[in-house]
């Protein structure tokens, strides 16, 4: 068992650097793997059918798609282990760790993710709060273990959250709709320029602020100074216990029994990425 | 009466060098040791000085060198003759009640002194220029600052909560236990030479900062170590600084029995009860380096303990070197941020 598990691990690095090469040299590639069945879930013939859709939406998106199942994430949370696969992968739909949406499924913690990366100067196009509706979709049919169902659930709603226009700030979702855009559709450069000159002024006042109060010598004497030979002399002394007080609190496990949503966002190596996770 | 020490070599005045116990001659290089010094023949004393009518609170006394007159405020003890710069006391503000029992001779000479306020000038980033000039330095005298030394016996009792808190994991929950402890302690100490300076010219905070004092270094006081300083007399007596140097030994106290209360998360004093007994006031004269400079319509003062040389003040910030670190850390932080792309 083990031996098939270190043989699939190497198959599916090889398998990985494959696709990175392809991705490389080339961009989107519609013919690359887009479902990762590592977990056995999917029939030949339902794999067929999502490649189709994945390749049909990837086209109509402007993203990759991806859907990848897997019974281990090696020890690590699903959201990393999803930002590992992506960027390893080197997939992406306008360049290596660029524009891709990915379901992951692992079947060993019973969780599921929904990852999306951009290239590092790409505002993201879905927002935080969009990708936990799209769990919120999909982890029913795996509770009732129709993982092909829950796959064409996740592409067929991209194109109702994929916003032609670009969010900035993804965890910025607020309930009313109310965030942050740009005015085209197409990938923008950002334009951080006047955060980064206001935090480096506000570094700046703090220290100029720290140099105008050092400016001032600082007492140093305590009582031990002035104390006949350092002595105290302590005549009576009583420590009462009185009483205890306890307070308890349920110590939240990430044992994907369901109910609520965690995420992670990562940046770095010209790219980045939020995902969303839960239970099914 | 007004006294100044002649050199028995060539007659010219002597000043007291700084670390040696000698009063030494400027213009013949003779030292000798101030217990050596013979008040009768060396001494020149202007009897005839008689204190001239007091004016807006000044006083007039002829000097002894050179006759010319030298007019000080009530508190100066110790001064220059302006007129041909022999140092010069005052020695009846140095007799009876006024005199010094002991006092800690200069260690730290003026070159020494103008060397070190020349560093910490340069230390201060926003200081501007002109601040540590030549002329500005030039400015820095020594003065004996009248102090009074305080022994005080002090009982302490305090009551105090505390607690301390335990965590615990059971299943998939985690208890937080705080134990709740009544703390009571009664302690007695000794607080010996706290120190409070009598000068209502000097800045209380600053002679506060600039202890601790070398109290090892302490003399019996001798006015030709007074000799090239200027000196003051107490403005204030014993009883009217006690209620200042008994609220700090009140927390001095406080502070030392609070250490002995250890093991808990948080500890909360709650009544307090110090009772002091003063055993001892001792009128003594501290060495400090003193240098007021007016810098844009306000005053800035900078001292150093003559004897250990612990430096005391605040710089003034000049507009525009802040001004300059401002644009220059900002333009970096803000370059830094574009090449690392956050």
């Amino acid at each position: 068992m083990e031996r098939r598990i270190k043989q699939g691990g190497r198959g599916l690095l090889l398998a990985l650097c494959v696709i990175c090469m392809v991705g490389l040299l080339c961009g989107f590639d519609e013919s690359a793997q887009k479902i990762f069945d590592n977990a056995n879930l999917f029939t030949d013939q339902e794999e067929e059918r999502l490649t189709e859709l994945a390749v049909d939406m990837a086209e109509q998106i402007s993203m990759d798609v991806l859907i990848c199942t897997t019974n281990t994430t090696n020890g690590l949370s699903i959201d990393d282990y999803a930002h590992e696969f992506y960027q390893n992968g080197g997939f992406g739909y306008d360049g290596r760790g660029g524009a891709g949406v990915m379901l992951v499924i692992d079947m060993g913690s019973r969780r599921l993710s929904v990852y999306e990366s951009q290239l590092e100067d790409v505002h993201f196009r879905f927002l935080d709060a969009e990708l936990d509706v799209m769990i919120d979709a999909v982890s029913p049919y795996l509770t009732d273990q129709d993982y092909y169902g829950g796959a064409v659930e996740f592409i067929d709603m991209l194109p109702t959250y994929s916003d032609e226009e670009q969010v900035s700030d993804p965890g910025a979702y607020d309930g009313t709709g109310d965030t942050q855009y740009t005015v085209d559709g197409k990938p923008i450069k950002e334009t951080r320029w006047p955060l980064r000159l206001l935090i480096a002024a506000v570094i700046a006042s703090i220290a100029v602020i720290i140099m105008h109060f050092s400016q001032k010598s600082k007492k140093v004497t305590n009582p031990h100074v002035y104390m006949r030979d350092n002595r105290l002399d302590l005549r009576e002394h009583s420590d009462i216990y009185t009483h205890t007080t306890t307070v308890k609190r349920k110590i939240e496990t990430d044992n994907g029994s369901g109910g609520g949503h965690s995420g992670g966002s990562h940046s770095g190596g010209g790219s980045h990425s939020h995902s969303r996770s839960g239970g099914f | 009466m007004v006294v100044n020490y002649k050199c028995p070599s060539c007659g010219a005045p002597m000043t007291y060098d700084e670390g040696t116990d000698t009063l030494r001659c400027e213009y013949c290089g003779t030292e000798q040791k101030v217990s050596e010094v013979n008040d009768e023949e060396q001494a020149t004393v202007e009897e005839t000085a008689q204190e001239e009518p007091e004016y807006m609170s000044f006083h007039g006394y002829k000097c002894p060198n050179c006759g010319a007159e030298i007019v000080t405020d009530d508190n100066t003890a110790a001064t220059f003759c302006s007129f041909c710069g022999s140092p010069t006391l005052i020695e009846d503000r140095l007799s009876g009640v006024q005199k010094p029992r002991r006092l800690i001779p200069f260690k730290i000479g003026k070159d020494q002194a103008q060397e070190q306020f020349k560093k910490w000038t340069r230390k201060g980033l926003l200081t501007p220029r002109v601040f540590s000039s030549q002329a500005v330095v030039e400015k820095i005298t020594g003065i004996y600052v009248p102090f009074w030394l305080y022994n005080y016996d002090a009982d302490i009792a305090l009551d105090a909560r505390a607690t301390r808190v335990r965590h615990e994991r059971r299943g998939d929950w985690e208890y937080t236990h705080t134990d709740h402890f009544l703390i009571y302690r009664h302690a007695f100490t000794k607080f010996d030479d706290v120190p409070a300076d009598a000068s209502e010219k000097m800045n209380d905070e600053m002679m506060d900062t600039l202890e601790p004092f070398d109290y090892g270094q302490m003399r019996e006081f001798d006015m030709p170590y007074l000799s090239g300083y200027y000196a003051e007399k107490y403005s204030y007596d014993a009883s009217q600084m006690a209620p200042r140097v008994e609220k700090r030994v009140r927390k001095y106290g406080v502070d030392a029995t609070m250490e002995t209360i250890h093991g808990y998360t948080s500890v909360t004093p709650m009544r307090r009860n110090i009772q002091l007994r003063r055993t001892k006031a001792e009128y003594v004269l501290m060495p400090v380096w003193h240098l007021n400079y007016t810098w844009k319509g306000k005053m800035y003062s900078f001292m150093i303990n003559g004897e250990s040389g612990k430096q005391v003040g605040k710089l003034p910030t000049s507009g525009v070197k802040a001004a300059i670190w401002w644009v220059g850390i900002t333009a970096a932080c803000f370059l830094l941020f574009t090449v690392l792309g956050v």
